[in-house]
């Protein structure tokens, strides 16, 4: 890396790491709050954008960061702010920072061929472009490569990480074996930080949540209403994870339900499945998916647990959670069973995974998955890529693969 | 007497002895036939899409699955789909340092022996009755192993084949190289070692990871419950493989100090998480010079001579060797 660029990165680390110039943005945000106190959908989205970035980086409660299927509904409890690198991983490379982070990281001897989601958000941590946590939240659940992945940042951050074991099978004792682990994690943070913990509040907003999402679910089965441009609800991903649990999810969902009720109805002639993510360093695949007609019913990362959760046995209900999301997601079975559900449910012809090329635990299922989902005479494709590395971009062979998976449906 | 197949250093031996099973450590050497490398995505473990060719065209009467990290889970997945004829059983493996992890690795022993036990018509007693004795030979054995191999007496190929041999050849070697990494090509990269003069000792799967025990963690004294002395000696007595992140390098240390090494050839499959992951962590915490020597199906000789070549002359110098 050129002296310049690396002096300039260093430059933005450390005004990073500055809280007192992210508490600046709180006039503007109360400014936007006065001028308009009622967003619609994308307003919402960008004031809570801003909103999140002056909580984080102006250190206003104790960044918590965490891995994906890590329930925020815990850390909400604890009064902190939520992180979770993975998603901003994300967000880093739709604003084309990704490669830098992952070149960072690559130069720190992680390989190419680790999950960039990982590697970036390693990459982005050596940089100093997240927002200092004072400790880590993991579980190991559906991909075990995330604890490895934490373990680094907790080396690399000097900080502690609490990591809860699950087990792959969904059964009662797995679920007390979870149980058990939140309840002393929780128990070493109180004691830790003098914590006091809250749950009724953020179960509260979950369950308020959970029916608004229900609602959204009945609206998109209906086949005159499909969210456009196809994959856009991946890209809302923080409100199904970071922010579940607190207000900013419940009042995005009521404004996405009211969307999609007022929106005149529009469509693709094909309804499918989206299994796994997506690219979200470039919009090709979506203007791809568009031209070819092919437009999104229903997404696997948006089937959020619906169980209910409990304020009383706060600890059993998250162990539920998140016993029962890694048993949906990875098990063959179980997520077959989901997949063939929702292509009822939702009208979908087919089924689209876009491949990450590190994850091992989804691309691993593809044999099992492709055969079975054949056997049921249902159209799957699987794209191959990287989320986040435009390395593997390859347009090309996404629209011959695309177009021969279009011949393939019904006209 | 029947066999059970197994790949992982996580499969406790000692309990498949103790049902009656004859344990067969697989250490794949043919790469997968067309069908077999079908079924599993391009950027995936090689050993699993080895282990997947050894069991279609093997006979193993069991195959046994440490559910370790995701490619073996997936490994079992697909055995278990596409060849339904094989018999699969498997251990969860636990992550992390809560104080359940042990109680919840004997208790996943204990349901492995009583499943290894009932395909055998014999009781859950009975494998208890065996397995204390079992273990306190075990024990005996892999402390006398552990005592010549910190005293850098258990070079090259010494416990590479010492589960079927039981026996070794002590002999003191100096100053040597340190050969890390995974299951496939050993000893091929031994062999260039070998041919090179150089003093090697392996801390690789195959071998040492299955038999040492780390003298830092004192002695081991056997409980009243077997089963909870397996998942001790697994997880917290035995040299420790890259999924034990906090013992890791503590251990790597330990050996290197102990034994003097001078540098580090690490042996690694493409798309292996554990390595990569562990790769960078030795690469940053080890101060020791590191050759990292990349495999999928084949391995590279031709490249890894050159490496190696360079590699060894900024140890030992030019011709130092």
């Amino acid at each position: 890396m050129k002296r310049g660029t690396d002096l300039l990165l260093r430059s933005l680390g450390f005004l990073l790491e500055r809280p007192l110039l992210f508490r600046a943005l709180k006039p503007y945000l109360g400014w936007l709050r006065r001028k308009n106190p009622a967003p619609n959908l994308a307003q919402f989205s960008y004031r809570t954008t801003l909103e999140n970035i002056a909580t984080l980086y102006g250190r206003e409660k104790p960044v918590v960061w965490a891995s994906l299927f890590f329930p925020a509904e815990f850390i909400y409890a604890l009064d902190g702010a939520p992180f979770y690198p993975e998603i901003a991983a994300g967000l880093l490379a739709a604003l084309g920072w990704g490669n830098i982070a992952l070149a960072r990281a690559e130069a720190h001897w992680f390989s190419p061929d680790l999950c960039s989601y990982h590697r970036l958000s390693v990459g982005a941590s050596i940089l100093r472009f997240f927002p200092r946590p004072s400790m880590l939240l993991a579980t190991s659940s559906i991909c075990r490569g995330t604890v490895p992945f934490f373990e680094t940042l907790s080396e690399k951050l000097q900080v502690p990480l609490y990591l809860v074991d699950v087990p792959g099978e969904y059964s009662r004792d797995t679920v007390r074996y979870v149980t058990a682990q939140l309840a002393t994690i929780a128990q070493t943070i109180r004691s830790n930080a003098k914590s006091t913990w809250d749950f009724e509040r953020p179960f509260g907003y979950t369950q308020k949540t959970i029916a608004i999402l229900q609602e959204i679910e009945n609206l998109r089965k209906k086949e005159e209403v499909m969210l456009l441009p196809p994959t856009k609800n991946l890209d809302y991903l923080p409100y199904y994870y970071q922010f579940m649990g607190s207000e900013t999810a419940l009042v995005f969902f009521e404004k996405l339900r009211e969307h999609l009720r007022h929106t005149p109805p529009q469509t693709l002639p094909h309804r499918l499945l989206w299994l796994h993510l997506k690219p979200f360093y470039s919009g090709v695949l979506s203007t791809l998916l568009g031209e070819f007609g092919l437009g999104v019913a229903f997404e696997e990362f948006a089937a959020v647990y619906s169980g209910e959760l409990d304020p009383r046995r706060p600890f059993l209900s998250l162990a539920e959670k998140i016993v029962a999301t890694s048993y949906e997601f990875a098990d063959p079975t179980a997520r077959l069973r989901r997949i063939v559900r929702w292509l009822s449910e939702y009208h979908a012809e087919g089924v689209i995974q876009f491949n990450q090329w590190g994850c091992r635990q989804s691309q691993g299922m593809n044999a099992v998955l492709q055969r079975s989902l054949r056997r049921e005479g249902i159209p799957v494709l699987f794209l191959d890529g990287d989320h986040l590395d435009r390395r593997h971009h390859a347009e090309e062979q996404w629209r011959t693969r695309l177009q021969a998976f279009t011949e393939m449906l019904k006209p | 007497m029947t066999e059970a197949g197994y790949f992982c250093s996580y499969v406790p031996w000692e309990i498949l002895a103790a049902c009656g099973w004859r344990s067969i450590f697989l250490a794949p050497s043919h790469p997968p036939s067309f069908e077999v490398e079908a079924l599993f995505p391009v950027p995936f473990c090689p050993l699993s899409k080895m282990v997947g060719e050894a069991i279609h065209s093997g006979n193993f009467d069991l195959f046994l699955f440490a559910l370790s990290c995701d490619a073996s889970r997936r490994t079992r997945e697909i055995v278990e789909s596409f060849f339904p004829r094989q018999k699969v059983l498997s251990l969860e493996v636990p992550f992390g340092e809560s104080a359940w992890r042990v109680q919840r690795f004997a208790q996943e022993i204990r349901n492995l022996a009583r499943a290894l036990a009932e395909r055998k018509g014999f009781g859950l007693p009975e494998v208890e009755m065996r397995l204390g004795e079992i273990i306190e030979h075990s024990l005996t054995e892999r402390q006398n192993l552990s005592a010549l191999f910190f005293e850098g007496k258990l070079s090259g190929r010494a416990l590479l084949d010492y589960e079927n041999e039981r026996n070794v050849s002590p002999i003191k070697v100096e100053a040597p190289l340190l050969l890390s990494g995974s299951h496939l090509f050993v000893e091929e990269v031994l062999d260039l070692l070998e041919e090179r003069g150089i003093p090697v000792v392996e801390e690789t799967p195959r071998g040492a990871r299955r038999w040492v025990v780390l003298p830092s963690r004192g002695e081991f004294v056997p409980s009243s419950d077997p089963f909870l002395d397996l998942a001790r000696l697994y997880l917290h007595y035995k040299l420790p493989c890259p999924r034990e992140w906090k013992n890791r390098i503590k251990a790597l240390q330990e050996v290197v100090a102990r034994i003097g090494v001078r540098g580090m050839v690490y042996l690694y499959p493409k798309f292996c998480d554990p390595a990569l992951y562990d790769l960078a962590r030795i690469r940053a915490s080890l101060r020791i010079p590191l050759l990292p020597l990349e495999y999928e199906l084949t391995p590279n000789l031709p490249q890894w001579s050159t490496r190696l070549d360079a590699f060894l002359e900024v140890i030992y110098g030019e011709k130092g060797h």
